[in-house]
């Protein structure tokens, strides 16, 4: 390294620092971005300075250039250990993109490394549960269960309960998104139990919202509203209105109120809900199907057909690739699109079925910054993935 | 007269960067930036989000 490309680096990461310090934590990342990528293969420092990008990014909410600075990270770590470390990060990045297919191949990756060093290790049972929340987003249920069972073991055999909590209230999510609500509900109210005994209510009101999810189903509308209710106060003390936490619960809120026939709350919630998931995720992201669908449906019970079809079919549009064909939240947004299309005499579209698992492997993948023989330049800026508004 | 004092080395200013960078990033100060990389994993262990979906079809049987 020239002496000049050095002093570019440490100038590019002391402004980068400086700007951290003040709270421009996206600026800050873009600029320590910048000058990873100018350290040459091999340099210590570099995957130090992946890493630090990646951690101001995510934390700025910037997840998919984010997800791409976890993957240089990997690249340029010095051992297996974080190297698998930086793949979770790049997984759970992905995942929070929208990403899900790049999502599961990092934490494959991820997974494939920890089972080499140790697969019986706290890290191992968290990127087995990572793994498997994001299977269960793409609705391959079946190989998301014995992940989470397997990180349950792990956990309760060294005592995390922390993680315990988690990977119960993740049960609950599983069966949750098969429909098997009757399944899913004793895995929260345990995820609930184990969460009492810690300091932990932000945690809490995540599980209540979890069980809210399933109580609706299951036929429970009161229950479900005060566990909402009471979510909502904590998380919204925590995190402010505009928060993607605050509009899953609005969402579920919007299905309490569906449920109930007040059509007009309904609306109110569901609206809320998207505008805040839009302004948090952006416009594109997967996680607004299921709010735009349920608004879809509040708007044909009142009578809007057109609109009720759009947002159907918007729905339909963002969850469809990225999901399994035969997706259970897919089948209802077709039903709910068949049922606003119905009335009007128009026939329900055929729609497409997403590709097979084995017809993926043939489509272009997600960029993969560390693909055999494609090992980014020194010198090279990473360019910044488009991400949603923030 | 004033001495000019000499800049640390490039290296040197790297590593102060990035430590400063693990502060900023990190919950906790006076850690490393690989004990701040483990702290952001544990902290990530991913929680999904149950959202219930109106269902027209439903909503209809019941009404």
């Amino acid at each position: 390294v020239t002496p000049t490309v050095q002093d570019r680096v440490a100038e590019l990461l002391e402004e980068a620092a400086r700007l951290a310090g003040a709270g421009d934590g996206a600026a800050a990342g873009a600029l320590a971005l910048e000058a990873a990528a100018l350290l040459p293969h091999g340099d210590p420092d570099r995957h130090r300075a992946f890493a630090s990008a990646a951690a101001l990014l995510a934390a700025a909410g910037r997840h998919a250039t984010a997800a791409d600075a976890w993957a240089y990270a990997a690249e340029a770590a010095h051992d297996d250990v974080p190297r698998a470390r930086a793949l979770t990060a790049e997984g759970e990045s992905a995942r929070l993109a929208g990403m899900w297919w790049r999502a599961i191949e990092a934490h494959e990756q991820a997974l494939t490394l920890a089972e080499a060093t140790d697969g019986s290790s706290v890290d191992t049972a968290i990127i087995a549960q990572n793994l498997a929340i994001t299977r269960k987003y793409t609705g391959r249920f079946d190989e998301a269960e014995p992940l989470y069972h397997r990180a349950l073991a792990i956990a309760e055999r060294c005592g995390e309960q922390r993680l315990v909590a988690v990977v119960c209230h993740n049960l609950g999510g599983l069966a949750h998104a098969r429909g098997d609500h009757a399944a899913g509900i004793p895995w929260a109210r345990r995820a609930i139990a184990e969460r009492g005994s810690l300091d932990d209510p932000v945690g809490l009101a995540a599980d209540q919202g979890a069980l809210a999810g399933l109580l609706i189903d299951a036929g429970q509308p009161a229950e479900a509203r005060r566990l909402l209710d009471d979510a909502r106060g904590v998380v919204v003390a925590h995190h402010g209105e505009d928060h993607h936490e605050v509009a899953v619960i609005d969402g579920n809120l919007a299905a309490v109120a569906l449920a109930g026939g007040d059509l007009v709350a309904a609306e109110r919630r569901a609206r809320a809900a998207l505008r805040v998931k839009e302004r948090t995720l952006g416009p594109d992201h997967p996680e607004l199907a299921v709010t735009l669908t349920t608004l879809g449906t509040v708007r044909r019970r009142r009578g809007d057909y057109r609109e009720a079809a759009r947002l159907h079919r918007r729905a339909l549009a963002l969850l469809r690739p990225a999901v399994e064909a035969g997706h259970p939240l897919l089948a209802t947004i077709e039903d709910n699109l068949a049922a606003a299309e119905q009335p009007r005499g128009t026939t329900v579209p055929r729609i497409p079925a997403a590709p097979s698992r084995e017809e993926r492997t043939l489509l272009p993948g997600p960029p993969r910054p560390r693909a055999a023989g494609s090992s980014m330049p020194a010198g090279a800026v990473p360019e910044a993935t488009q991400e949603g508004p923030r | 007269m004033h001495t000019p004092t000499a800049l640390p080395q490039p290296t040197t200013r790297i590593r102060h960067a990035l430590a400063r960078l693990a502060l900023a990033s990190a919950v906790s100060p006076a850690v490393t930036v690989l004990a701040a990389e483990a702290a952001h994993a544990a902290d990530r262990i991913a929680v999904n989000h149950n959202e219930t979906p109106g269902r027209d079809r439903d909503d209809d049987a019941r009404s």
